[in-house]
């Protein structure tokens, strides 16, 4: 076989670059989008707990819109080549995009105007696409071979998938139907089912196969990866157990080993970081280890709130900044980092330079915008916390705004990607 | 099994020609086997097999004769009983890689042929960079896969290296990595 040959098979393996870039093009634009609507409904965060409105719609942005595009684009690109299963159905790809990302932006529309029917609409478009999204992975990681503690943490974040999309809609409907006895617990069900069994479980388990990639490192030991999952499924059952038999021990014990699984994940994290061969890893991996640390933030300040100590702060505020912590600070964070790493890397994989070689990613886009991007990021992720515990609406709108000069940044820098690619396609 | 594919050293060997040591019941004892294991190594000339039979694969042995020039190969016979073959190759020591699993690895007429497919990802690629920049591959060496190596491929132009598959089938693939830019 020819050395041109040599990349035919892997890029066989790799998805059209439409298909991905899709879903990272959505991502980009809803940070920016969410970044938007915390500017305008700054005054509203700290007093929410629940129903509609633009702050149930902002939520939505950030977790369907930013994170959940970035892993169906980083999934379905990815995993296919670490389980040597190609997805051939590219016809569904498209169509979970067809279908998942106009679904999502009515729901979003109807959560900011509290319009119900819009809701349900949006609500079932968004879950017939995540059910797509279900079935092409449980497709491909089925009966794979090796990796247990990566796909251990797919197939846990899959089952959760499902729970979420189920109780979500089951909420909207509650919403005209007034069916459940106890909406909130419901919704906070949803929320630890969507921010930490879905995004959380899916985002540790390709770490540990992405974060050693990208630093050039061995992975951690599988043990590590085992022992995490094994915590942090116990640990999501029996938080769900609690909060829905108001039985806070039971809640207590799940937190506990919570931090236990964290620290798992964080403990072999760090020794992959530390073994690296890649010194210098860039803005990339600010905000990954910014990412990481707020992970184990949120887990404290979530074992803070349930043995009580919130009330101190204000049980509003707590919860806000939990939402903060957890979402901006741990996911949208850690998530940002993988994209600004990824879409260059993946860009240069369906490039083509001299000799039929891949073109190298730094040669690809300005890295100013992603210092850019990095700074608005962690500035706007530091005063929107600071605003919520002091209650103050404008350093609140002054970290939007920061996120939002940011996320232009990252937008910036994706569109130069694109245009790269499309001016060096093979 | 282990997992590791049998290498070529030791397909047709004949299991009376080799020098058999079992440290299982010096292990018990509490006494550590190693400086009794050495004095037989001493003892092995040519292409003489060393086997030792061990309670669990004795990844340090294995990267110490490694850096001896030694190629390994384990075998799980149970969980309680191991096999570890060991061949003195005829060339230069073999590349030592601590933080990884340990893998067969051996020169064959000058070249070093290392054997990842029992690695999972991202460790393969790992070796292979590792490989290159201790300089002990020499400028070409050859790597058994199973996976295509996609995202070795830019970290690869990046250090002015390259890749060709020399060889592919149901057992992986045989690639090629070579110093220099793609002709």
């Amino acid at each position: 076989m020819s050395g041109a040959n040599f990349l035919s098979g892997a890029k066989g393996r790799l998805l059209p670059p439409s298909i991905p870039f899709r879903f990272f093009m959505a991502a980009v634009i809803f940070y920016l989008l969410f970044w938007a609507a915390l500017f305008s409904n700054a005054g509203e965060i700290t007093s929410y707990i629940i129903g509609g409105g633009p702050v149930l719609s902002m939520i939505h942005i950030a977790t369907l819109g930013v994170l959940t595009m970035t892993v169906i684009g980083a999934s379905l690109q990815l995993l296919s080549v670490a389980t040597r299963k190609a997805f051939t159905d590219f016809w569904l790809c498209r169509l979970l995009s067809w279908i998942y990302i106009p679904g999502f932006m009515l729901l979003a529309f109807a959560m900011f105007e509290s319009w119900y029917f819009g809701m349900l609409g949006g609500g079932i478009a968004t879950a017939i696409g995540l059910v797509i999204f279900f079935y092409l992975i449980v497709n491909n990681i089925r009966g794979v071979q090796g990796m247990t503690a990566i796909m251990q943490h797919c197939w846990a974040a899959m089952v959760s998938l499902l729970g979420l999309v189920a109780l979500g809609i089951m909420l909207i409907m509650d919403m005209e139907q007034g069916f459940m006895s106890d909406h909130l617990t419901i919704a906070l069900s949803h929320l630890i089912l969507a921010v930490f069994g879905f995004m959380s479980l899916i985002a540790m388990g390709f770490s540990y196969i992405l974060v050693p990639m990208f630093a050039l490192a061995p992975a951690p030991p599988e043990n590590l990866g085992r022992l995490s999952i094994i915590c942090n499924m116990l640990a999501i059952i029996l938080i769900l157990v609690g909060i829905n038999s108001y039985l806070d021990w039971v809640s207590l014990v799940g937190v506990a080993l919570a931090l236990a699984g964290v620290g798992f994940y964080l403990y072999s994290m760090i020794r992959v970081y530390n073994a690296r061969m890649r010194k210098r890893l860039g803005m990339p991996f600010l905000l990954i280890r910014v990412g990481w640390i707020m992970l184990a933030l949120t887990i404290i300040w979530g074992a803070l709130g349930m043995a009580g100590y919130w009330p101190r702060l204000g049980l509003e505020t707590g919860h806000t900044l939990f939402a903060v912590l957890a979402i901006i600070g741990w996911l949208l964070t850690f998530l940002t980092g993988i994209l600004q790493r990824i879409m260059p890397f993946l860009s240069s994989m369906h490039t083509s330079g001299s000799g039929g070689i891949p073109m190298l990613a730094s040669s690809m886009a300005d890295v100013r915008l992603l210092i850019i991007n990095a700074i608005g990021h962690l500035g706007g992720l530091v005063a929107v916390s600071v605003g919520v515990i002091l209650d103050m609406t404008m350093i609140i709108e002054i970290g939007a705004g920061a996120g939002f000069i940011g996320a232009s940044a990252l937008l910036c820098y994706l569109l130069n990607i694109i245009r790269h690619m499309i001016r060096n396609a093979p | 099994m282990t997992g590791e594919i049998t290498p070529q050293w030791l397909a047709g060997f004949d299991i009376d020609d080799c020098v058999r040591f079992d440290v299982r019941p010096i292990l018990e004892m509490g006494v550590d086997p190693l400086e009794q294991i050495l004095a037989r190594e001493e003892l092995l000339s040519g292409q003489d097999i060393l086997i030792i039979e061990a309670p669990f694969d004795p990844v340090p042995l294995r990267r110490l004769l490694g850096g001896r020039g030694y190629a390994s190969h384990a075998v799980s016979l149970s969980p309680k009983h191991w096999q570890v073959f060991f061949q003195k190759q005829s060339t230069a020591a073999l590349p030592e890689l601590p933080d990884l699993p340990a893998f067969p690895m051996q020169w064959r007429n000058g070249i070093l042929e290392m054997d990842l497919r029992s690695l999972e990802p991202p460790n393969p690629m790992i070796a292979v960079l590792k490989v290159i920049e201790s300089g002990e591959g020499g400028e070409r060496f050859m790597v058994r896969l199973m996976r295509d190596p996609i995202y070795l491929h830019p970290e690869l132009v990046e250090r002015n290296w390259y890749a060709e598959i020399s060889e592919e089938s149901d057992q992986g693939l045989r690639v090629q990595i070579i110093k220099g830019n793609k002709p």
